[in-house]
């Protein structure tokens, strides 16, 4: 993980989830947490939830739309989605790497 | 369970509570996420750049730090005592948290409210005079028991006081940490303690209801300052005889 989700410390995966959850559109809390909980199997809970979105409302990944009753919605911002995409990016070189490796690996 | 958001700072409410609140209506909140959510507040507490407001340096954590190690150490030593045999030696765990117990209300806070702090100090040296003069003994016992009390509603509810208005408790929660901490258990337990002699297991016992309450009260203040924050001797601290001085 690059350094602009490293240094959320034990928020840097919530925030992961949370970026990646909105990379589809826009999503409020409740339906971020069900998201993620469908694609990562692991349930967030709502303290991590807000520790993670209010980190990356400040660092400008994400923004606050219009409160829709209750609901406040979260979008990407484009710094959101260029930080989003480059994680992945590396991810994906570190799936590819570790998998080859286990390919070569000697029997 | 939406009572939890209570734990969060004002600003962090101002600003997410409605769909917090919003979240927990939407989603069965079990004990796993009440969890979280009490983490959540130490967290927000403890990052309050987080919704723009200004970071506070560590040391202002640490009168908040030596209050609740006070507690901590204070509430051990009196279950200490209460479980060891006569024999054993008690150590000098009490005199340690005293002295974090001062430590956690520093010089400059005691200035402020120098009139008040000057009155208790002449009313401690009185018990303590008193309290030299009376030997103690079941005897005379009625005297020495005022000397003992009053010392110790002075030093103890008077040091309680001090750290929880640095806690921001307001004054009347602070009344009822008075009453639990240190009224209630002193009424109970010290007029017990004078019908004991030294080394008596009663004595002891009825010393630990007395006391125990009082260690627990600061743990909790100091956790309270430590999550809140508070300026140290280095800040200038606001003086209530403050008068502003008009520009020449």
């Amino acid at each position: 993980m690059t350094n602009a989700l490293g240094e959320l410390g034990r928020f840097a995966e919530p925030a992961m989830y949370i970026l990646v959850s909105l990379a589809d559109g826009p999503k409020h809390g409740y339906a971020i947490m069900t998201d993620v909980e469908a694609f990562s199997g692991a349930p967030m809970g709502p303290g991590t939830l807000y520790g993670a979105l209010a980190r990356l409302e400040r660092r400008g990944l994400i923004e606050a739309l219009e409160p829709e009753d209750r609901r406040r919605p979260y979008r990407l911002t484009t710094l959101g989605e260029t930080t989003l995409q480059a994680q992945l990016m590396q991810l994906n070189s570190f799936v590819r790497t570790g998998l080859g490796r286990l390919d070569r690996k000697p029997s | 369970m939406s009572r939890l958001v209570r734990l969060y700072p004002m600003a962090w409410r101002e600003r997410y509570e409605a769909e917090f609140l919003g979240v927990l209506h939407d989603r069965p909140v079990d004990r796993r996420d009440a969890i979280d959510v009490v983490l959540g507040a130490v967290d927000a507490h403890l990052h309050p750049e987080l919704i723009g407001a200004a970071h506070q340096p560590w040391t202002h954590r640490l009168p908040g730090l030596l209050a609740t190690g006070a507690g901590l150490i204070w509430t051990w030593f009196f279950i200490h005592v209460l479980t060891a045999a006569p024999e054993d030696e008690w150590g000098g765990g009490i005199g340690f948290a005293v002295l974090l117990m001062f430590m956690a209300v520093p010089g400059d806070y005691l200035v402020a409210f120098g009139r008040r702090i000057g009155a208790v100090i002449v009313a401690i040296v009185a018990a303590m005079i008193l309290g030299r003069i009376l030997p103690w003994s079941a005897a005379d016992g009625l005297l020495n028991l005022t000397a003992g009390v009053t010392a110790w509603l002075l030093v103890g509810a008077g040091m309680l006081t001090l750290v929880a208005i640095r806690a921001g408790i307001g004054p009347g929660l602070r009344w009822l940490l008075l009453a639990v901490a240190v009224l209630i258990p002193a009424t109970v337990g010290i007029p017990i303690l004078g019908g004991f002699g030294p080394g008596d297991r009663g004595g002891v016992a009825a010393m630990v209801v007395a006391t125990l309450p009082y260690g627990l009260a600061w743990a909790l203040v100091g956790v309270r300052m430590t999550v809140r924050g508070s300026a140290t001797i280095q800040d200038t601290p606001p003086s209530p005889h403050a008068t502003e001085v008009p520009a020449t």
